[in-house]
Protein backbone atom coordinates (compact mmCIF):
# COMPACT_ATOMS: atom_id res chain seq x y z
CA UNK A 1 0.00 0.00 0.00
CA UNK A 2 2.98 2.18 0.64
CA UNK A 3 4.28 1.31 -2.74
CA UNK A 4 1.45 3.23 -4.26
CA UNK A 5 1.31 6.45 -2.35
CA UNK A 6 5.19 6.86 -2.59
CA UNK A 7 4.61 6.67 -6.30
CA UNK A 8 1.29 9.22 -6.27
CA UNK A 9 3.51 11.54 -3.66
CA UNK A 10 6.51 11.04 -6.50
CA UNK A 11 4.37 12.14 -9.35
CA UNK A 12 2.54 15.19 -7.38
CA UNK A 13 5.86 16.51 -6.30
CA UNK A 14 6.67 15.83 -10.53
CA UNK A 15 3.35 17.84 -10.94
CA UNK A 16 4.15 20.96 -9.04
CA UNK A 17 7.73 21.13 -10.39
CA UNK A 18 6.28 21.17 -13.60
CA UNK A 19 3.32 23.60 -12.97
CA UNK A 20 4.88 25.62 -10.11
CA UNK A 21 8.60 27.69 -9.71
CA UNK A 22 9.48 24.86 -6.83
CA UNK A 23 12.38 22.66 -6.64
CA UNK A 24 11.36 19.15 -5.28
CA UNK A 25 14.71 17.36 -6.09
CA UNK A 26 16.15 16.51 -3.03
CA UNK A 27 12.21 14.98 -1.52
CA UNK A 28 11.97 13.25 -4.81
CA UNK A 29 15.56 11.67 -4.47
CA UNK A 30 14.68 10.57 -0.95
CA UNK A 31 11.40 8.76 -2.34
CA UNK A 32 14.03 7.29 -5.02
CA UNK A 33 16.12 6.12 -2.09
CA UNK A 34 13.20 4.51 -0.70
CA UNK A 35 11.97 2.65 -3.70
CA UNK A 36 15.55 1.39 -4.11
CA UNK A 37 15.67 -0.20 -0.83
CA UNK A 38 13.21 -1.85 -1.01
CA UNK A 39 13.92 -3.36 -4.58
CA UNK A 40 14.69 -7.06 -4.65
CA UNK A 41 14.92 -8.28 -8.06
CA UNK A 42 13.66 -11.68 -8.58
CA UNK A 43 15.96 -15.21 -8.93
CA UNK A 44 14.76 -16.71 -11.88
CA UNK A 45 17.99 -19.11 -12.16
CA UNK A 46 16.25 -22.84 -11.74
CA UNK A 47 19.75 -23.92 -9.43
CA UNK A 48 19.08 -21.48 -7.40
CA UNK A 49 17.01 -22.81 -4.39
CA UNK A 50 15.59 -19.15 -3.98
CA UNK A 51 14.14 -19.49 -7.11
CA UNK A 52 11.23 -17.45 -6.73
CA UNK A 53 9.26 -18.86 -9.47
CA UNK A 54 9.55 -22.42 -8.20
CA UNK A 55 8.64 -20.64 -4.75
CA UNK A 56 5.28 -18.80 -5.49
CA UNK A 57 4.16 -22.13 -7.16
CA UNK A 58 4.94 -24.46 -4.26
CA UNK A 59 3.15 -21.79 -2.03
CA UNK A 60 0.02 -22.17 -4.62
CA UNK A 61 0.28 -25.95 -4.21
CA UNK A 62 0.63 -25.36 -0.71
CA UNK A 63 -2.59 -23.97 -0.41
CA UNK A 64 -4.57 -26.15 -2.61
CA UNK A 65 -3.35 -29.32 -0.50
CA UNK A 66 -4.63 -27.27 2.42
CA UNK A 67 -7.82 -26.77 1.06
CA UNK A 68 -8.10 -30.56 -0.24
CA UNK A 69 -7.30 -31.54 3.10
CA UNK A 70 -10.42 -29.57 3.87
CA UNK A 71 -12.78 -31.41 1.97
CA UNK A 72 -12.28 -29.16 -1.21
CA UNK A 73 -12.35 -31.09 -4.55
CA UNK A 74 -9.48 -30.29 -7.30
CA UNK A 75 -9.37 -26.54 -5.37
CA UNK A 76 -7.17 -25.55 -8.87
CA UNK A 77 -9.91 -26.32 -10.66
CA UNK A 78 -12.14 -24.02 -8.88
CA UNK A 79 -12.75 -20.44 -10.63
CA UNK A 80 -10.75 -17.80 -9.14
CA UNK A 81 -13.60 -16.15 -7.63
CA UNK A 82 -15.09 -19.12 -5.81
CA UNK A 83 -11.17 -19.80 -4.31
CA UNK A 84 -11.11 -16.72 -3.52
CA UNK A 85 -14.21 -16.72 -1.52
CA UNK A 86 -13.37 -20.36 0.24
CA UNK A 87 -9.73 -18.97 1.49
CA UNK A 88 -10.98 -15.85 2.31
CA UNK A 89 -13.83 -18.17 4.40
CA UNK A 90 -11.36 -20.47 5.81
CA UNK A 91 -9.40 -17.59 7.12
CA UNK A 92 -12.17 -15.87 9.35
CA UNK A 93 -13.34 -19.69 10.56
CA UNK A 94 -9.47 -19.72 11.97
CA UNK A 95 -9.60 -16.36 13.58
CA UNK A 96 -9.71 -16.90 17.52
CA UNK A 97 -13.45 -14.93 18.00
CA UNK A 98 -14.77 -16.97 15.09
CA UNK A 99 -16.97 -19.47 17.09
CA UNK B 1 -14.24 -11.86 -22.43
CA UNK B 2 -12.11 -9.88 -24.61
CA UNK B 3 -12.06 -10.91 -28.40
CA UNK B 4 -9.02 -9.84 -31.00
CA UNK B 5 -9.57 -10.38 -34.70
CA UNK B 6 -6.42 -11.42 -36.22
CA UNK B 7 -4.99 -9.65 -39.45
CA UNK B 8 -6.76 -12.65 -42.21
CA UNK B 9 -10.42 -12.85 -42.36
CA UNK B 10 -12.09 -14.81 -39.74
CA UNK B 11 -9.42 -15.09 -37.51
CA UNK B 12 -10.16 -14.59 -33.53
CA UNK B 13 -8.52 -15.03 -30.42
CA UNK B 14 -10.45 -14.57 -27.60
CA UNK B 15 -9.34 -14.13 -24.00
CA UNK B 16 -10.90 -15.04 -20.65
CA UNK B 17 -10.91 -12.42 -18.20
CA UNK B 18 -13.98 -13.42 -16.23
CA UNK B 19 -13.20 -13.80 -12.47
CA UNK B 20 -15.76 -16.53 -12.22
CA UNK B 21 -14.79 -18.07 -15.25
CA UNK B 22 -11.14 -18.51 -15.30
CA UNK B 23 -9.30 -21.35 -12.90
CA UNK B 24 -7.55 -20.47 -10.19
CA UNK B 25 -4.76 -22.69 -11.67
CA UNK B 26 -4.30 -20.50 -15.21
CA UNK B 27 -4.84 -17.01 -13.19
CA UNK B 28 -2.00 -18.52 -11.05
CA UNK B 29 0.31 -19.35 -14.32
CA UNK B 30 -0.34 -16.01 -15.70
CA UNK B 31 0.51 -14.56 -12.98
CA UNK B 32 4.14 -16.44 -13.14
CA UNK B 33 4.12 -15.90 -16.00
CA UNK B 34 3.97 -11.92 -15.52
CA UNK B 35 6.32 -12.62 -12.95
CA UNK B 36 9.11 -13.56 -15.56
CA UNK B 37 8.10 -10.96 -18.06
CA UNK B 38 8.12 -8.11 -15.27
CA UNK B 39 11.51 -9.74 -13.59
CA UNK B 40 13.55 -10.43 -16.78
CA UNK B 41 11.15 -9.19 -19.91
CA UNK B 42 12.08 -10.47 -23.75
CA UNK B 43 12.18 -6.85 -25.49
CA UNK B 44 14.50 -4.58 -25.73
CA UNK B 45 12.76 -2.13 -23.80
CA UNK B 46 12.81 -4.25 -21.07
CA UNK B 47 16.18 -5.28 -21.12
CA UNK B 48 17.15 -1.30 -21.40
CA UNK B 49 14.88 -1.20 -18.09
CA UNK B 50 17.11 -3.99 -16.51
CA UNK B 51 20.23 -1.91 -17.28
CA UNK B 52 18.96 1.03 -15.51
CA UNK B 53 17.77 -1.06 -12.77
CA UNK B 54 21.34 -2.73 -12.79
CA UNK B 55 23.39 1.10 -12.46
CA UNK B 56 21.46 2.41 -9.42
CA UNK B 57 21.91 -0.95 -7.46
CA UNK B 58 26.22 -0.42 -8.79
CA UNK B 59 25.77 3.45 -7.56
CA UNK B 60 23.93 2.72 -4.20
CA UNK B 61 26.65 0.46 -3.42
CA UNK B 62 23.56 -3.03 -3.62
CA UNK B 63 26.39 -5.53 -5.29
CA UNK B 64 23.79 -8.29 -4.83
CA UNK B 65 21.05 -7.01 -6.24
CA UNK B 66 23.29 -5.21 -8.88
CA UNK B 67 24.78 -9.35 -9.73
CA UNK B 68 20.89 -10.71 -9.80
CA UNK B 69 19.62 -7.65 -12.39
CA UNK B 70 23.02 -8.54 -14.53
CA UNK B 71 21.92 -12.33 -14.72
CA UNK B 72 18.29 -11.40 -15.19
CA UNK B 73 19.34 -9.05 -17.71
CA UNK B 74 21.47 -12.03 -19.48
CA UNK B 75 17.60 -14.73 -19.18
CA UNK B 76 15.44 -11.26 -20.94
CA UNK B 77 18.67 -11.04 -23.60
CA UNK B 78 18.30 -14.68 -24.37
CA UNK B 79 14.79 -14.60 -24.77
CA UNK B 80 14.68 -11.71 -26.99
CA UNK B 81 17.34 -14.06 -29.13
CA UNK B 82 14.93 -16.89 -28.75
CA UNK B 83 12.01 -14.96 -30.01
CA UNK B 84 10.44 -15.95 -26.90
CA UNK B 85 7.87 -13.45 -25.74
CA UNK B 86 7.27 -13.12 -21.72
CA UNK B 87 4.20 -11.04 -22.27
CA UNK B 88 2.92 -13.65 -25.02
CA UNK B 89 3.79 -16.40 -22.67
CA UNK B 90 1.33 -14.69 -20.19
CA UNK B 91 -1.38 -13.84 -22.14
CA UNK B 92 -1.49 -17.52 -23.62
CA UNK B 93 -2.57 -19.00 -19.77
CA UNK B 94 -5.64 -16.72 -20.74
CA UNK B 95 -6.89 -17.89 -24.58
CA UNK B 96 -10.16 -19.17 -24.49
CA UNK B 97 -10.38 -19.81 -27.93
CA UNK B 98 -8.28 -19.83 -31.16
CA UNK B 99 -10.73 -19.32 -34.16
CA UNK B 100 -13.48 -20.41 -32.46
CA UNK B 101 -12.05 -23.50 -31.51
CA UNK B 102 -12.02 -23.88 -27.25
CA UNK B 103 -9.02 -24.85 -25.63
CA UNK B 104 -8.49 -27.32 -23.41
CA UNK B 105 -4.65 -27.97 -23.21
CA UNK B 106 -2.94 -25.48 -21.39
CA UNK B 107 -0.04 -26.97 -20.66
CA UNK B 108 3.24 -25.36 -20.90
CA UNK B 109 4.03 -27.31 -24.56
CA UNK B 110 0.56 -25.55 -25.73
CA UNK B 111 1.36 -22.38 -24.04
CA UNK B 112 4.70 -21.79 -26.03
CA UNK B 113 2.50 -22.80 -29.51
CA UNK B 114 -0.18 -20.24 -28.48
CA UNK B 115 2.17 -18.08 -27.38
CA UNK B 116 3.55 -18.35 -31.14
CA UNK B 117 0.29 -17.93 -32.68
CA UNK B 118 -0.27 -14.23 -30.59
CA UNK B 119 2.71 -13.20 -31.53
CA UNK B 120 1.69 -13.21 -34.82
CA UNK B 121 -1.66 -11.76 -34.67
CA UNK B 122 -1.27 -9.72 -31.99
CA UNK B 123 0.77 -6.02 -32.01
CA UNK B 124 3.33 -5.21 -29.37
CA UNK B 125 0.48 -2.50 -27.60
CA UNK B 126 -2.00 -4.72 -28.09
CA UNK B 127 -0.81 -7.37 -25.82
CA UNK B 128 0.22 -4.64 -23.30
CA UNK B 129 -3.12 -3.35 -23.49
CA UNK B 130 -4.76 -6.88 -23.00
CA UNK B 131 -2.64 -7.70 -20.35
CA UNK B 132 -2.74 -4.70 -18.05
CA UNK B 133 -7.25 -4.50 -18.74
CA UNK B 134 -6.92 -7.76 -17.56
CA UNK B 135 -4.41 -7.67 -14.84
CA UNK B 136 -6.56 -4.81 -13.32
CA UNK B 137 -10.01 -6.54 -13.98
CA UNK B 138 -8.39 -10.32 -12.62
CA UNK B 139 -5.76 -9.41 -9.48
CA UNK B 140 -7.45 -9.77 -5.80
CA UNK B 141 -6.84 -6.71 -4.02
Amino acid sequence: MQFYSEIMRRALLLCEEATQDVDNSELIAKIDKWFLDKAKPAIFDFENPENTIIHQEKQFKQLCAALEMRGINKPGELPAFDFYAVVQHLKSLNKPNAH
Amino acid sequence: MIKVEGPNAGQTIEFQDDIQELTIARLNKFELHLLQDAGMGSTLTDLDLRFQNLDAFLSAGKLAEAMRERENSNFGLFMLFSGISTKGRALADLVHSIDGVVQTDFSDSACILISGVIAERVTFANAEEIAESVKKKLMPN
